[in-house]
């Protein structure tokens, strides 16, 4: 008689507990699949700074008093390389380098000969290529936490995450100043 | 697109003075057909009569059923192999009709479309494309394809034809013995163009039904796995309804399927109006579009002077061509060139 008690309790709480730990395990799962892709677009954003050195020494020999705005792009380099930034800082860090990034096409436009050089064409070139791979790395990451909020916050898996205290990812908002796309034809259509 | 305006003279001017030279040799070679044909008639009837007629001279009778006529069976024999030999004849008479309109008609619209590019009527995109696309289940046993075209639009390299390929499987019955039986593995047109980025892995798209036969819970999800990677969904929710798609790496995915480029697949898809595969392998492009019917073949029984039919071929021509600028394949402005 006991025994028939034992497994009317046990079994139902088995079947529980084992749904659990398939709700946990795709929690981390995703949790990680969110976290790989944060990693891809700090891959990029690196890249993206990695390319600033060389895109400044070949504009500087064309460009005479309008050098500020190549020294805040090369302090920005420098301060983005320091180790112990937030993510927050880290986005602001690369909001105000995208926009230095604008100022300086603008003013590539007033240099036809730097516009015709092979190198800083190529220098655009792999910008540009950086650029969607950051675009394509912060939508992999977005569709990544997603998912994972989705797991966050619907039930049943909420409740397994409130208990290991899992909260819901924020999104990688595209920066205004990169909301209007450059034009690269346009810029270089004379 | 060439203007309505473009084409109409084009096609009074140049098409149309060609179009009834070749109709001209139309009738003339269905009237030489014509006549084969009732030659054949004559043969048979005379080599029956003569069949008969020794028959009768060996046996006594017009046709015994109890031995083995050995003139009639002569004379079956004559007949079964001057039937292939007279289908033979009609076909190739037929064929310099067909090549004649082909190579000047069809190649003269594909130079109107773009000067660059080179019409073959008997070529065919080489089969290790169509296997280098990845996008069918099996290797073909039988490639066939016509209509080849080829060139470069502007920095863009394409090629495409119709493919008629075939697949057999063998199948070992209870008792022992194996049977082939030939399915279809892809009738239509196959097309293939230089990507404008480079990425490193494989991709992709197959019309949303057969993805359903992907299903989670379906065994086909499996092999798909396996076959063309990870199911990646992607944030256009329309080109979600319309494609599933599969590949190597979530991020190299979105850097090939820009929002722009998304767009641009969906209404090239309905465009089509079919169930239409895509592939990104090797920094190539890679479509197959399935057609019933074939697609430039000129009509022998009625006369060739049709400007509807001369524009429908204009327009799915173009539609081809098209791709590089629909997709936008020649903006070069990464590292690709």
């Amino acid at each position: 008689m006991d025994v028939l008690i034992i497994i009317w309790i046990a079994v139902p709480l088995v079947i529980v507990l084992l749904w659990a730990i398939t709700l946990s395990n795709r929690l981390t799962y995703r949790r990680n699949q969110a976290d790989n892709a944060f990693a891809s677009v700090d891959a990029y954003l690196k890249k993206r700074f990695d390319l600033i050195p060389n895109l400044v020494a070949a504009v500087q020999q064309y460009m005479g008093h309008e050098k500020s705005v190549l020294t805040e792009i090369t302090s920005l380099r420098t301060a983005a390389t320091k180790a112990d930034l937030t993510s927050e800082e880290k986005v602001e860090i690369n909001n105000q380098m995208n926009r230095a990034l604008r100022s300086v096409n603008v003013v590539m436009e007033n240099y036809p000969d730097l516009k015709a050089n092979t190198n800083i064409l190529q220098l655009q070139a792999s910008l540009n290529e950086v650029e969607e791979q950051l675009s394509a790395a912060r939508r992999a990451y977005n569709a990544a936490v997603m998912s994972f909020n989705n797991g966050v916050q619907l039930f049943p898996s909420s409740v397994i995450a409130a208990m290991r205290g899992f909260g819901a990812k924020t999104y990688l908002e595209t920066p205004d100043a990169e909301r209007e796309k450059i034009n690269v034809k346009k810029l270089f259509n004379s | 697109m060439k203007k309505e305006t473009a084409f109409k003279s084009f096609y009074s001017t140049t098409i149309l003075p060609m179009l009834i030279e070749i109709d001209k040799l139309r009738r003339k070679i269905r009237l030489k057909n014509f006549y084969t044909f009732l030659a054949y008639i004559g043969f048979i009837a005379l080599l029956f009569l003569i069949g008969f007629l020794v028959n009768r001279m060996i046996y006594g009778v017009w046709i015994d059923d109890n031995k083995a006529n050995v003139p009639i069976i002569i004379v079956v024999i004559i007949l079964i192999i001057s039937f292939i030999y007279f289908l033979g004849k009609i076909n190739t008479n037929k064929k310099v009709f067909v090549d004649r309109y082909k190579n000047d008609i069809i190649g003269t619209i594909v130079k109107f479309i773009d000067e660059s590019l080179l019409y073959e009527a008997n070529n065919k995109i080489a089969e290790k494309e169509f296997i280098a696309s990845k996008l069918f289940h099996h290797n073909p046993n039988r490639y066939n394809g016509d209509d080849y075209v080829s060139g470069k639009i502007d920095k863009t390299e394409i090629a495409f034809s119709e493919v008629h390929a075939k697949y057999k499987t063998e199948t070992v019955d209870e008792d022992g013995s194996t049977r082939e039986k030939w399915r279809s593995l892809f009738d239509g047109l196959f097309f293939k163009a230089d990507f404008n980025k480079d990425f490193k892995g494989e991709y992709f798209l197959f019309p949303e039904s057969l993805g359903k036969m992907f299903g989670q819970a379906n065994k086909f999800f499996l092999r798909a796995k396996k076959q063309f990677g990870e199911p990646i969904h992607l944030e256009d929710i329309e080109f979600e309804k319309e494609f599933v798609v599969y590949g190597s790496d979530q991020v190299e995915a979105r850097y090939i399927l820009s929002s722009s480029l998304m767009k641009r697949l969906l209404d090239f898809k309905r465009q089509t109006g079919k169930k239409i595969k895509i592939s990104f392998v090797n920094s190539s492009l890679y479509i197959a579009i399935p057609y019933k019917k074939p697609l430039f073949e000129p009509g022998y029984y009625s006369s060739v002077i049709n400007e509807k039919k001369i524009k429908e071929y204009y327009l799915d021509l173009e539609m081809d061509v098209g791709i590089v600028k629909d997709l936008n394949l020649n903006t070069r402005i990464w590292r690709k060139q």
